[in-house]
Formats: C-alpha cells, sequence, structure tokens
C-alpha cells in the first residue's frame, strides 16, 4: 500500500472518546506480537482524547484533539534505538517499535519530543505507543481502530495522495518541530483565539442588541461583528497578536487597545456601554 | 432543574415561554423525542406505542410479563407508596401523598389523595419486609443516609435484594440472591421507548454461562416461589423462553417480520410509516385549529393558569396555578437566600453521570481514566470528580486534584475537585450514581462520591412526588493529610478494603467470612 497519514478534522471532534477506548479494547489484553504486545490495562493512551478549556465564564469553549503517534518521516526514537531494526518506519509510512526486539532502554521515550505518545511498560520492560493498528492493515482493514470507530468522520487514517488537498489547509501539532521530525498527522481547523464579550446599557440596566464591533489587527485588517440578542459578540480564529477593538451603538463609542491574545483567549466581560 | 426542589416549576415556565412564543407555529414545539423517537414507524406515533403494551397486556403472557413492567399501581392496586416517601412512610408509620408517582399514571392521578397505610380492614397494613431488584437509592435517590438509617429501622424485619454486584443499597440486606447481567442470559430486547430514532428489537443471546451461583432474575424469584409453594402462580406456566415468544407475538411484532427470520438476524428494526410526511410536525395542528385540535388541559388550551391545580391545589404555594420561582416553601430550605447558606453557601448541580447510566458502570477502567471519569487523589484512590470554578477553589485554598469533602448538615462526601472555567463560580457539580464506599459504621462519611447521600429527601414539592436531587445546598474543603491520617487511624477497616484503582471496591472488599 502507498503511503498514509492521519488527518484529524477538529471542527468535527465532539469528544466522545470512541478513540481512545477502542484503542484499548484492541490492545489491552491483546498480544499482536510483534507489532505490538498487550496495553496495560490503565495507564497509557496510545491514542488520548485531550480536552482544552478556553476563556473564562461565562464565554468558554472547549477543543477536543485526539493525539497520538505522529508517525514521523525523520523519527527521532528510530534515531535514537540502539537495537537495530527495532524501531522501523513501514512502506506505508507508519513507525513501529517491534515488541519482541524491544530490550527496555527508553531511549525512545526520552528522544520523543511530543508529549504522551511513547510509553514503558514496566511489567514486559518494552516501551509502547500507537501502532496504527498495522497488523489490522496487514489483514485488509482501511483503518485503524481509533478511525473505523469515529462516528463524525473526524478521524481518518488516508492515503498521502487522496489526502493532498486537505493537507494543504492542515497544520501539524507543534509546528516548530515539522520541519525537524516531519509528522504525518495533519489537524486541520485546530482552533486559534477569540475575543469575546457583552455589551449592556447600565442605565437602562439592558444589553445593547445590533451594536457593530470593529477589531483591527496589527497590520491594519478590520473585521466586523454585530451583537447578539444577549448583547454578545465573539471574534474566532484569531492569530497571537495584538488588536484594537471598538464598540459602537448611535453615538456611543468605547473602544480597548493593544488586546494581546498570545497569552489566551480573551473574555472581556460584561462592557458598559454610556 | 430537572429532579431538584420545586423543580416543576421551570418547567411549567418552559412551557409558558412556548405559549409567548406561539405553540405548534413552525419552530416553536416541544416533543418527548426520547420515548417515541423519530420518524414515525409503523407500530405507532404519538400515543399509540402504548397500544402496543396494552395489545401485550390481553396476550396469554402479558398479564405475567406487564406486571413488574407496568408500574405498582395498575400491577398490584391498593396499597401504594411513592418510592420518594418510603423512608417517610416507615419512620412515621403513616403518610399521606398525591399521585401515586407511578411513571405512567395519568395526569389526573396527582389530585387524588392517598394514605399509607390503608386501613386494616382494607387490607393495609405498615412495611415490614423489603425485597428490592437492582437497588442504588442510597446513590441515586434522595438523601441516601436516611435511606441506611430507615433500612436498619426494627420495623423492618428483613430485607431481600436480587442484584448482579454487591454495591450499595445491597450491602444492607440480609439476604442477597446473586443475579445475573444481561450477558448471562437469553432475552429479548425492546427499544421501543429509551430514545432510539429508530425503535428495535432486539434477540439476546447469552453471551457468556453465569458467574458463580448467579441465576437470571426470573430463575431467582421462581426459586423462592417454589419454595413458597408459588411457582404456578408467579410462572403461570410459561417457561423462560415461552415468554420470549410471548413478547414477539404479543406485541405484534409477528406482523413485521416471522419469528423465524427474528431467530435468526436477532434484530428487527421496526419499520418506518411510508407516508410518514403526511403526519404535521409537533403542535402544527393545534396551531392551525385549536378548537379543532386541543390540548389535553381542562379548557382544551395551552393554560398559563391551570384550572386543575387552581381546582385541586388552590392554596399551593410550592405549585400555585400559574407558576412561579419558589425561593422559599414548606418542603424545600435550599436557596442560597436562606439562612443555611451562612454554613452551606454553594448550590450543589447533579445530572445524570456522563460515563454511567445512574449506578451502573462506575467501575469501567477505560472511562474512570478519561479526563471527566474519576480524579486520582494522592492517596491513590480515583474520587468522583467534583468541578468547581478557579475562584470557588481559590476562595477556599483548593487546587486542581485536591481531596475535597463535599458536606451539608446530612453528612459528608469524598470527592477529587475539577477546577476549571466550566462551571460558573458558586455552584459544585457532582453526578449521581457513584459507587458508595462509607468510611464511618454511621454512613455519614462516604469516599465514594455518592453524592445523593447528602441530597434533600423526599418530594419536589408537597403535592409533586418526584426526587428533588440537583440543586441544594452545601459546602466544600479541602482535606488534609492530617485529616485523612486521623479517618485512617479511627476507621482503619475502611481503608482496608480491598480496592482496585481501575475498577474499584471488589466483592472481597465487604466479605468478612466465607468465599
Amino acid at each position: 500500500m502507498g503511503k498514509k497519514v492521519f488527518v484529524i478534522d477538529v471542527t468535527k471532534c465532539n469528544g466522545c472518546h470512541n478513540c481512545q477506548i477502542v484503542c484499548k479494547d484492541e490492545h489491552v489484553g491483546n498480544d499482536w506480537s510483534p507489532i505490538a504486545k498487550p496495553q496495560p490495562e490503565i495507564g497509557q493512551f496510545w491514542i488520548e482524547l485531550t480536552e482544552k478549556v478556553r476563556g473564562t465564564v461565562p464565554k468558554v469553549k472547549v477543543a477536543y484533539r485526539p493525539h497520538l503517534c505522529m508517525h514521523c518521516d525523520k523519527a527521532p526514537c528510530m534515531d535514537a534505538c540502539p537495537v537495530e531494526g527495532c524501531i522501523y518506519k513501514r512502506d506505508d509510512g507508519l513507525v513501529i517499535i517491534d515488541a519482541d526486539k524491544c530490550t527496555g532502554c527508553r531511549l525512545c521515550v526520552d528522544a520523543c519530543p511530543y508529549e504522551n505518545v511513547i510509553w514503558f511498560n514496566e511489567d514486559l520492560n518494552i516501551a509502547q505507543k500507537c501502532t496504527g493498528c498495522a497488523h489490522l492493515l496487514d489483514d485488509g482493514w482501511s483503518e485503524p481502530r481509533c478511525a473505523d470507530a469515529c462516528p463524525t468522520l473526524a478521524l481518518r487514517l488516508m492515503d498521502e495522495d487522496e489526502a493532498k488537498a486537505l493537507i494543504g489547509k492542515a497544520e501539524v501539532w507543534r509546528p516548530e518541530l515539522k520541519k525537524e521530525v516531519e509528522p504525518r498527522v495533519y489537524y486541520i481547523g485546530l482552533p486559534k483565539k477569540f475575543i469575546a464579550g457583552t455589551v449592556y446599557d447600565p442605565k437602562e440596566e439592558e444589553v445593547v442588541i445590533g451594536a457593530t464591533v470593529t477589531l483591527t489587527a496589527k497590520g491594519g485588517k478590520t473585521q466586523t461583528a454585530t451583537t447578539d440578542a444577549y448583547g454578545d459578540f465573539w471574534f474566532e480564529d484569531l492569530k497571537d497578536g495584538l488588536y484594537d477593538l471598538e464598540i459602537k451603538s448611535g453615538k456611543k463609542v468605547k473602544k480597548f487597545a493593544a488586546l494581546d491574545t498570545a497569552e489566551a483567549d480573551i473574555n472581556l466581560g460584561d462592557i458598559p456601554l454610556i | 432543574m430537572a429532579r431538584g426542589p420545586y423543580s416543576h416549576e421551570p418547567a411549567r415556565l418552559e412551557v409558558i415561554l412556548l405559549g409567548m412564543q406561539g405553540l405548534g407555529k413552525p419552530g416553536v414545539h416541544q416533543s418527548q423525542i426520547a420515548y417515541l423517537g423519530m420518524p414515525r414507524n409503523i407500530l405507532g406515533a404519538g400515543r399509540q406505542y402504548m397500544d402496543m403494551f396494552n395489545n401485550l397486556a390481553t396476550s396469554p403472557v402479558g398479564d405475567r410479563l406487564l406486571k413488574p413492567h407496568r408500574g405498582t399501581p395498575q400491577a398490584w392496586g391498593k396499597q401504594l407508596l411513592p418510592k420518594t416517601l418510603i423512608e417517610e412512610a416507615i419512620k412515621k408509620g403513616t403518610v399521606d401523598f398525591w399521585g401515586t408517582g407511578g411513571h405512567e399514571e395519568p395526569t389526573e392521578d396527582q389530585y387524588k389523595k392517598y394514605t399509607y397505610p390503608l386501613p386494616k380492614k382494607e387490607g393495609g397494613t405498615e412495611i415490614h419486609m423489603m425485597w428490592t431488584d437492582t437497588p442504588c437509592r442510597i446513590t441515586c435517590w434522595g438523601f441516601g443516609n436516611d435511606v441506611l438509617e430507615t433500612v436498619r429501622d426494627p420495623k423492618i424485619e428483613c430485607v431481600v435484594a436480587q442484584h448482579p454486584w454487591l454495591e450499595n443499597d445491597v450491602l444492607t440486606a440480609d439476604i442477597i440472591l446473586p443475579t445475573n447481567t444481561t450477558l448471562e442470559v437469553n432475552d429479548i430486547m425492546l427499544n421501543l421507548r429509551d430514545g432510539d430514532s429508530f425503535q428495535t428489537v432486539v434477540l439476546m443471546r447469552q453471551a457468556i454461562a453465569p458467574i458463580g451461583e448467579s441465576r437470571s432474575d426470573y430463575e431467582a424469584v421462581c426459586a423462592v416461589a417454589e419454595k413458597l409453594g408459588m411457582l404456578g402462580e408467579v410462572t403461570d406456566g410459561f417457561s423462560e423462553a415461552e415468554l420470549i415468544k410471548g413478547v414477539f407475538d404479543g406485541m405484534g411484532f409477528d406482523k413485521i417480520v416471522s419469528w423465524k427470520e427474528f431467530q435468526e438476524n436477532e434484530y428487527l428494526v421496526v419499520p418506518y410509516e411510508k407516508d410518514w410526511q403526511r403526519h404535521t410536525a409537533g403542535w402544527y395542528d393545534f396551531y392551525k385549529d385549536p378548537v379543532k385540535n386541543p390540548i389535553p388541559t381542562p379548557t382544551g388550551k395551552l393554560e398559563f393558569w391551570s384550572e386543575s391545580l387552581a381546582r385541586y391545589f388552590p392554596d399551593d404555594e410550592e405549585r400555585p396555578p400559574i407558576p412561579v420561582w419558589v425561593e422559599k416553601g414548606i418542603t424545600h430550605d435550599e436557596r442560597i437566600s436562606s439562612p443555611r447558606a451562612r454554613a452551606y453557601p454553594l448550590l450543589v448541580m447533579s445530572n445524570h453521570g456522563r460515563w454511567r447510566v445512574h449506578a451502573q458502570c462506575d467501575d469501567i477502567p477505560w472511562t474512570k481514566e478519561t479526563v471527566t471519569g474519576k480524579i486520582r487523589g494522592w492517596d491513590g484512590y480515583w474520587y468522583e470528580p467534583c468541578w468547581m470554578h478557579p475562584s470557588t477553589a481559590a476562595e477556599r485554598g483548593i487546587k486542581n486534584g485536591d481531596i475535597v469533602r463535599v458536606y451539608n448538615e446530612r453528612g459528608s462526601v469524598l470527592c477529587g475537585a475539577l477546577v476549571w472555567e466550566r462551571i460558573m463560580p458558586g455552584v459544585l457539580s457532582v453526578d449521581h450514581g457513584a459507587r458508595a464506599d462509607f468510611i464511618d459504621p454511621d454512613f455519614t462519611l462516604d469516599r465514594g462520591g455518592a453524592i445523593n447521600v447528602v441530597s434533600p429527601k423526599g418530594l419536589t414539592s408537597k403535592h409533586a412526588g418526584g426526587q428533588a436531587t440537583s440543586g441544594y445546598l452545601a459546602e466544600v474543603e479541602k482535606v488534609s493529610m492530617a485529616q485523612m491520617e486521623e479517618w485512617r487511624e479511627k476507621y482503619p477497616e475502611a481503608f482496608a478494603r480491598e480496592y482496585d484503582p481501575a475498577s474499584g471496591l471488589r466483592f472481597s472488599s465487604w466479605i468478612q467470612e466465607g468465599r
């Protein structure tokens, strides 16, 4: 088979955890040597559904992201492994730690630059991680258990050729590592930052509906939003940087300067417009 | 807001909102999808699904099967008692209530006054014995501590429990009949009223042999019946296989597929009506012509002012004819304006657990180790999460992952703090159903996170028989190492129970002697 890539569209991920749990169903108590030995009952997450909480009450969003081995083309674990042929890359691009050959030296665990990818099994004295269910792919499956169980098609294992267009609009996790390790897992829709708030009239004790909110990025690019029936406005998917914000309703104006999204999403809270 | 003090009021107010928006006009509807599913299927739209059960009732096996299913009032009649009043009834010896609390009783039943017990000459008697089937009242119903206390009342001479697991209420039983899980029996399962969009019937083949001495519920009850010389009365002469087929025939599934084909496929998806589109959406007919298509109220209209409540309970300030927000009433004192809020200033919100179904599945390692599953305490125990806002936590010196004690006058429950922005300040969220693990022999301190142990008892309001287990006052504090050590020294047995973090308490955790 040709080279494969994982394409994960997080805009479709609803945090169901099917991927995390079926991976355990496949590997806990099952021996797929030499591709994989049994995963322990608990404690390892060859694929983990991570949850990131963004914002502050009541402007809160939860970002779900499946996290797994990136099956790098220049895998540092492969370089670090002292046992010949123990960690290898298959023709389909998947990186495998040979469960029979591993001597438990843990150099791969240290070498992997990503968190929570390579796990050490104390009982079996071997390093373990996602195998892309290579044993199933070799048996005729078109995708691993996690992708098979994903109800929204957020998580897929695709042919690299077919996925070219998707890869074009995707990004990798920890982009600063991209050049060095060349990961094979692509994410679509990773959320950037938001700036949000609620506008109200303190005299009337009512929210302001239909106010125009203008956001100006550092380079001068602007976008506008209108406060809704709750007086709320949201600007989403903002790059890290400095922004100026202006709220206008009739003759009333309120400005915010140099809002910095680099640290975190910004909830401006309840904003009185006088 | 459901299942809380006076929670019928917010529900009624929602209906009024629908009225203000114009119930029945496109986009303004209310539907009970959980039971009816979509789209219309050939066995029944609207309330016609009840016809299936009525058909079953008249079939040969119907009476035998429907008795346990259809709710006590119709099955057994005469002396009744809502589940939410069991403790009150036992302790006080007598209790009045309105409406049986039965699940599918007509609305009018709520206006009827009942008394427990019935007079002796009518066959009434106080409760002396309890026989409970898969109980979890201490963790899923109100004031679990009271449940445990009451079961030990000398009036209750014997408690029999049938359940697959040695947990929760079963620990207070005198006689335990170990029963099977669904995997250990042959059965027929109907997903007709359980939220499926497409309703299904499934033939369940026994997947594994029964573990140990466990038997199916039916076998267990029949074994007791036989000892009592009542076997014929209990079975009506039907075998398990005959009952399974009887359900199939009695509900008319043989009109959709043959029994032979059903046995081969082992499932059947109830087909939808071919011309389902002829049905108007929601309440549209009412909207177009409310006279011809009335709502089942006394006036046929959506009543802002309830004619029935005005007639039967005109002075009920907890559920008046027009719905209101009830800040204070005779049944509950759980608002933050209450004097009790000085000691217990936070509100406990308690929902259905995401990784459980009520008390089931609290012991599954792979769900327990998710972010929202359980919190790993510094002592190695996996605690039920208690969500709280960073400001609520900071005020109390609580950090994410700390072991905390959620408490009020009714007792204490230990939880793991899950501190984040996913909850507003001033609220604690602990879902019901965690498996109880009491530290003290008086059941006032639970380590398992069974929050209902400290929830209000009894009714939603004086005349409304539901439970009130969400939206009540409590406080939370960090459990220090010193405090935990103190408990360890005082109650060594509790801390010596066999415990597997991945799945929790074991069978052996509770066994003193014997295998």
